[in-house]
């Protein structure tokens, strides 16, 4: 009897720790957050001027150095246009000082400059076939990478033998811009 | 010597007098939290660290001492992508699932300095795939907003989604009421 008594009284003991220890629940809320980044292209060159040995027995001249690298997160396109100050001329090279300066003397080589991208699948880049540069042409297209994309080309100067050459001081010159775009793809 | 049944009796009255002392309602400290709204269109400009502002967060509490806490569910996510805002189709309401999913390449991050007030601390960091400290509060404020400023950089590579989909990513705070 009195053990009976005594698991009551141990129970009741129990029950009220139980209820003078207050229960502290966390308290929750969520909020979500979402966004897409920008368009973002750029376009950068391994350098800034080449050199073709324009020599008519060799001919075609190339030159297969410059390096074009597009840092992309989207799809994009590359143009190249020929952008020498004063052209008559669109695409051809043209008589100028080894500063670049334009001769007054008008004087290009009979063939237009040659352009070729090549094709990059790792990274998703087509480039295009051979084209002359007589107007703005698209080299590349390619899509969104996550590692800046290396672009490699050969560019083109077929050379005859009734091009004339120039007098000591000038060159055969040409000013190409390349410019980058998004498309979005 | 007494009898057994009184002493009983004594011990048993005792104990009800202990149960009506202590168990008188003892009102439990609380805490409550609200956030002012979602971010359905945060901008993510490449090249920087983004940051946005527009939600705050409404702390009510007779406690003492609390904490706010920030973590990523994890729910519907790729393994791996905790912490991180992650590919999301909003009209499935659901995450893509790997390996088609793309995640920026930087975490989530969380910024709630200066501190608001003498008694509440701000904490700034990533919650990543755990749980960041981001409010404690040594004295009772009542109801209080506290800033809360989400960070994500974006480098010029993470690719922008084109097939509708957006980055997301869902954080989930707690508030605990601390001894």
């Amino acid at each position: 009897m009195m053990n009976l008594k005594l698991l009551v009284i141990a129970g009741l003991l129990a029950i009220a720790c139980m209820m003078i220890a207050p229960v502290m629940a966390d308290e929750t809320t969520p909020v979500s957050i979402q966004g897409n980044p920008a368009s973002y292209v750029a376009i950068s060159l391994n350098q800034t001027s080449l050199y073709l040995p324009l020599d008519p027995q060799a001919s075609p001249a190339s030159n297969t150095s410059l390096g074009i690298t597009a840092t992309v997160n989207t799809g994009y396109q590359i143009t190249v246009a020929d952008t020498t100050s004063g052209t008559y001329n669109t695409g051809h090279l043209v008589n100028a000082t080894t500063s670049g300066t334009l001769s007054p003397v008008h004087a290009a080589l009979t063939s237009p400059l040659q352009f070729t991208g090549n094709s990059n699948s790792t990274y998703g880049a087509t480039g295009s076939s051979i084209q002359d540069l007589t107007a703005s042409r698209t080299v590349y297209t390619g899509s969104a990478n996550t590692n800046p994309v290396l672009l490699t080309n050969t560019i083109t100067q077929p050379v005859a033998y009734t091009d004339l050459e120039l007098p000591t001081g000038y060159n055969y010159w040409i000013q190409l811009t390349y410019t980058i775009a998004a498309t979005g793809g | 010597m007494q009898d057994p049944d009184r002493i009983c009796i004594k011990i048993l009255t005792a104990a009800v007098l202990f149960m009506l002392l202590y168990s008188l309602p003892v009102p439990a400290q609380s805490i409550g939290l609200s956030v002012s709204g979602t971010i359905a269109d945060m901008q993510l400009t490449p090249g920087t660290t983004n940051q946005d502002s527009s939600i705050s967060l409404t702390v009510t509490t007779d406690a003492g001492n609390w904490s706010v806490t920030a973590s990523d569910p994890l729910v519907g996510k790729p393994t791996g992508t905790g912490g991180y805002m992650t590919e999301y189709n909003d009209t499935d309401a659901r995450y893509i699932a790997a390996p088609a999913f793309k995640v920026l390449s930087d975490p989530f991050g969380m910024n709630t300095s200066p501190d608001p007030d003498p008694g509440i601390t701000g904490y700034n960091g990533t919650p990543g795939a755990g749980t960041l400290l981001v409010y404690s509060g040594s004295k009772s404020p009542g109801t209080v907003t506290l800033p809360i400023i989400f960070s994500q950089a974006v480098t010029l590579t993470d690719p922008r989604l084109t097939n509708g989909n957006k980055y997301r990513i869902d954080i989930l705070f707690t508030g605990t009421v601390l001894e």
